[in-house]
């Protein structure tokens, strides 16, 4: 459903719309341009060129020399930059669907317990399962699909949890989300207290974050999902602005609230699932990216939502980019670089909205 | 050779050994790894080793200067302190290891993530797993296959019989009652634990022919007052770094549970972390000094009475 | 005529207490009815029964002869809107888009003309010199206006040539009296152009000025239905609200003027100074 022609508000906020759009838009071809081109392995922008050129067949084209710079940039480079575009879309829209579920623009996908799930599913996979389970052929598969599912169950407690009557309820759903993300950390806490020192810090590296899982069937895998989140949100774009009324005015709106929250959860949950399920726990990216946004292009969502999710793609494209190149050849873990920067900024964020309140 | 026994392999490898022998030290074809797959290795001049074992005994095979760049638990060994700049073994970043321009990556059972170790092969550099080892026989069979895949047998030969004369000679101070030996592994603050079985502390402690006095649990678990009376030590174990994070002797006897041992009868013991608990090429060596620390008469033991 | 809206003997229970005892009542088109009564008397528990927020647990509501639980939310929602007692927009959205928001019910054909009908709605209100601003910057007043013109839009945005409805739910008892004459004047002239508008109020003579028919409702019962004259009684004064009033003939247009002259408790053990 397009909007022919919006209601025009006036006419700085239409041209900063625009000039934003086109910004972002550039934005997100720079960070992949930045992301495909630097690494810890340098090749030359023309390998890089001849090389991107040989995979879409003009042979001719070439000229580079190593084999290796081949594989980094294609097997290894490429499918990261795209795995930090989809999962940094798939969070802030995340972001921008909680927020509009719990009317508050302080909410995150970490409330309805989508982290806290997959966190403790992680545990008990390294913990608890014996070694063999994790080598062997799919061994790679086990802790991925275990905090995907940790994720969904957890979230899906949470929504039934938070009803009342028979209805999701925001303030309900928001103490669920705040009782399970308790008994997610006590899990985690008795699991960090049976497991071993090797695996404790395998744990905690698990839950820092990071893009190193990044093949191109994960990268399908999150193309799905992402996919799924995104056209989610789109149809339900008008929607999530009558949400924001609250919930009895965008039920005399036509709005079916109960059915739309419940969607706007279990959607949140398979997508931020999937994605915390290869990467592990990036923070402040749900949070801080749909602010941001919000600021530019205001709170409508037919303008949010894909502002927010180029602005977050771009956004996680350019931290992962630091994190794997600022000690190479090791790698700073994402979740610390995006909170390292995303907290500070919220906070500049805040000082200057209440300058103005 | 202790790969899976096979006499045409092991000719195959002897006589690609002594054609290779006048030629460079680069390396003996193809060796069965840890993941069971056969590996063709070419060339080792930048190596990667991941794990401090792995490091330490490439070192003492003499090629320490091949080595590119370690794993970040390798900062302990002597001769690659500067050179441990891979980061956490389990967290490792594929680029980051190709950009080293290594052309063999030695890593250990415990490596990962299983996306980069795949990406480091498709890149096609040959990547060793080795057995994560936590007895002796383990340690040699890796010593052992180091030296053939580095063709460096002759180092590694040498290696393993000085470990198997050490082992032997800690077997015979063996006591007729063993030393009941309690290993606390500590990090400071209090927050200390006692080895079980199936730790490198207790493979350490039965090659030195103490016993565990912490049997029966496997693994590390907290430190509690009341286990550590049951257990009923004759001498209470330390790395250098685990005693000074408990703040020294005194430390170590104010904590509840260790002060209600009987001083007379109790020892504290001290050995430096790696050398203890590395279980590399120093394992022979680390036996027969703990052995040698434990010997009732050994003037090693430091007890209170002793400050 | 039919009614736009009926309730049919509706009781609401809540544990022991009954909030509504059988209510009866019957809103026709073009019809402005005011929704009277003390605190607690169920006065917005009715008002939900009858947009559907609220099943009770005896009776039927009906909206245009059919239950209302027959009829697809989105077809309500272009026939019928509520304004109710403080927004909770927090949100920093430009003045148009609330106002189009009323729109969306109508779906993606009513988008096209959205720009015309969001300006005609504010004009009607007398807020069209608010097109540029941003709703959380708007007063308490100016933020009534722009929901009175989605409410506009909503109800007139369509084609729809059927039954409206407007219902009030005390819009305005928190601002100046200006906006909540204001509130009526709009709500009004909607009535004259056939929408059935329902208040809840709690001024008595305001209600008598505005209002056609009044319902008075005490403990969740209808103590009287019917025009100002009929239901603001000295009887209904002392009996409903526990006052001794004087109702006179207002100067100005006419109707019931309530003059409250003290009070007037049922049970002396009521009174503040008797424990």
């Amino acid at each position: 459903m397009s909007v022919v022609s919006s209601p025009t508000p006036s006419s700085p906020i239409r041209s900063l719309r625009r000039y934003t759009r086109i910004l972002a838009s550039l934005f997100c071809l720079l960070a992949i341009a930045v992301g495909t081109g630097i690494g810890a392995l340098g090749i030359s922008p023309s390998a890089q060129l001849s090389i991107l050129a040989e995979s879409i067949g003009l042979d001719s084209f070439a000229t580079y020399h190593d084999p290796i710079q081949a594989t980094v940039l294609k097997a290894i480079r490429l499918p990261r930059v795209v795995l930090g575009l989809l999962v940094g879309a798939c969070l802030s829209v995340a972001g921008v669907l909680m927020q509009a579920l719990f009317r508050n623009p302080l909410a995150s996908p970490q409330l309805i317990g989508v982290s806290g799930g997959a966190a403790l599913a992680a545990g008990v996979v390294i913990a608890l399962l014996p070694g063999e389970v994790t080598s062997g052929t799919y061994g790679a598969w086990v802790l991925p699909a275990g905090a995907f599912l940790g994720a969904l169950a957890v979230s899906l407690i949470t929504l039934r949890v938070g009803h009342r009557g028979g209805t999701p309820d925001v303030v309900s759903l928001l103490l669920a989300g705040v009782a399970i993300n308790a008994l997610t950390g006590a899990g985690l806490g008795l699991l960090v207290f049976v497991a071993d020192d090797a695996q404790l810090r395998s744990l905690t590296f698990w839950s820092l974050g990071s893009l190193g899982s990044a093949t191109w069937t994960v990268v399908g895998t999150l193309a799905v999902a992402t996919s799924l989140l995104l056209f989610f949100a789109w149809r339900n774009r008008l929607s999530f602005d009558l949400l924001l009324l609250g919930h009895e005015d965008a039920h005399h709106l036509g709005v079916p609230v109960a059915t739309l929250q419940r969607r706007m959860v279990l959607v949140t949950a398979v997508a931020v699932g999937s994605a915390v399920a290869f990467t592990g726990i990036i923070g402040f990216v749900g949070l801080v990216v749909p602010h941001l946004c919000r600021l530019l292009v205001g709170p409508t969502h037919q303008h949010l939502i894909p502002l927010s999710a180029l602005v977050g793609g771009s956004l996680l494209i350019f931290a992962d980019t630091g994190a794997r190149t600022i000690v190479a050849p090791a790698e700073l873990p994402l979740g610390v670089l995006t909170t390292l920067l995303g907290a500070p900024f919220f906070l500049v964020l805040l000082a200057r909205a209440r300058k103005f309140a | 050779m202790r790969t899976s026994p096979s006499f045409p392999r092991d000719l195959v490898h002897a006589l690609i050994a002594i054609t290779l022998a006048a030629a460079p030290p680069v390396f003996a074809g193809t060796i069965i790894d840890q993941r069971n797959r056969d590996i063709t290795v070419e060339s080792a001049e930048k190596i990667v080793t991941l794990g401090a074992a792995t490091t330490e005994t490439v070192i003492a095979l003499g090629l320490g200067d091949r080595i590119v760049a370690a794993d970040a638990s390798s900062k302990g060994i002597t001769g690659a302190e500067s050179k441990s700049t891979l980061g956490y073994h389990r967290q490792v970043a594929a680029e980051g290891i190709i950009a080293t321009g290594t052309d063999l990556v030695l890593a250990t059972e415990a490596a990962g993530p299983p996306a980069a170790l795949q990406q480091i092969e498709s890149a096609g550099i040959p990547l060793v797993v080795l057995e994560q080892a936590t007895t002796a026989d383990a340690t040699l069979k890796r010593i052992e296959l180091l030296g053939t895949l580095l063709d460096a047998q002759e180092k590694s030969n040498t290696i393993v019989a000085a470990i198997r004369s050490d082992l032997d000679k800690a077997a015979k101070l063996r006591p007729d009652t063993p030393m009941r030996v309690l290993f606390l592994y500590a990090r400071g603050g209090g927050a200390g634990q006692m080895a079980g079985d199936d730790t490198i502390a207790d493979a350490m402690i039965t090659l030195a022919g103490g016993t565990n006095a912490f049997a029966g649990t496997k693994g590390y678990t907290a430190l509690t007052p009341e286990a550590v009376l049951t257990a009923k030590p004759d001498v209470v174990l330390l790395t250098t770094g685990g005693l000074a994070s408990m703040g020294g002797e005194t430390g170590v006897w104010s904590t509840p549970g260790l002060a209600q041992l009987p001083r007379e009868s109790v020892r504290l013991i001290t050995m430096d972390d790696h050398l203890l608990l590395g279980f590399g090429p120093r394992t022979g060596l680390a036996a027969l000094e703990l052995a040698q620390k434990l010997q009732p008469s050994s003037p090693e033991s430091g007890g209170p009475d002793e400050q | 005529m039919t009614a736009v809206l009926e309730a049919r003997s509706i009781t609401v229970q809540r544990g022991a207490r009954r909030l509504l005892d059988a209510v009866d009542f019957a809103l026709y088109p073009g019809e402005r009815v005011a929704v009277l009564g003390p605190n607690g008397a169920g006065k917005t528990t009715f008002l939900r029964c009858l947009t559907g927020a609220w099943t009770p647990e005896e009776g039927e509501i009906y909206w245009d002869g059919k239950p209302l639980s027959e009829w697809p939310a989105r077809t309500l929602a272009r026939r019928r809107a509520v304004v109710r007692q403080n927004g909770t927009l927090d949100f920093d959205f430009p003045v148009p888009e609330v106002v189009a928001m009323g729109l969306v019910p109508h779906g993606p054909k009513a988008q096209a003309d959205a720009d015309d009908i969001v300006r005609s709605s504010l004009q009607k209100v007398g807020a069209l010199n608010l097109y540029d601003r941003r709703w959380s910057r708007l007063s308490g007043g100016e933020q009534q206006r722009v929901t009175l013109a989605r409410t506009i839009a909503q109800l007139e945005g369509g084609s729809e040539s059927a039954s409206r409805a407007l219902l009030l739910d005390e819009p305005t008892n928190h601002l100046d009296p200006v906006w909540q004459l204001e509130a009526l004047s709009v709500a009004g002239k909607l009535a004259s152009r056939g929408v059935a508008v329902l208040a809840i109020l709690h001024d008595l003579t305001l209600a008598s000025s505005w209002a056609d028919r009044i319902l008075l409702l005490h403990e969740g019962r209808t103590v009287s239905v019917g025009p100002p004259e009929a239901v603001l009684t000295d009887e209904n004064m002392r009996s409903v609200f526990q006052l001794e009033a004087t109702v006179l003939p207002h100067p100005v247009h006419g109707r019931a003027w309530v003059i409250p002259t003290r009070a007037c408790f049922k049970d002396s053990n009521r009174h503040p100074e008797n424990p």
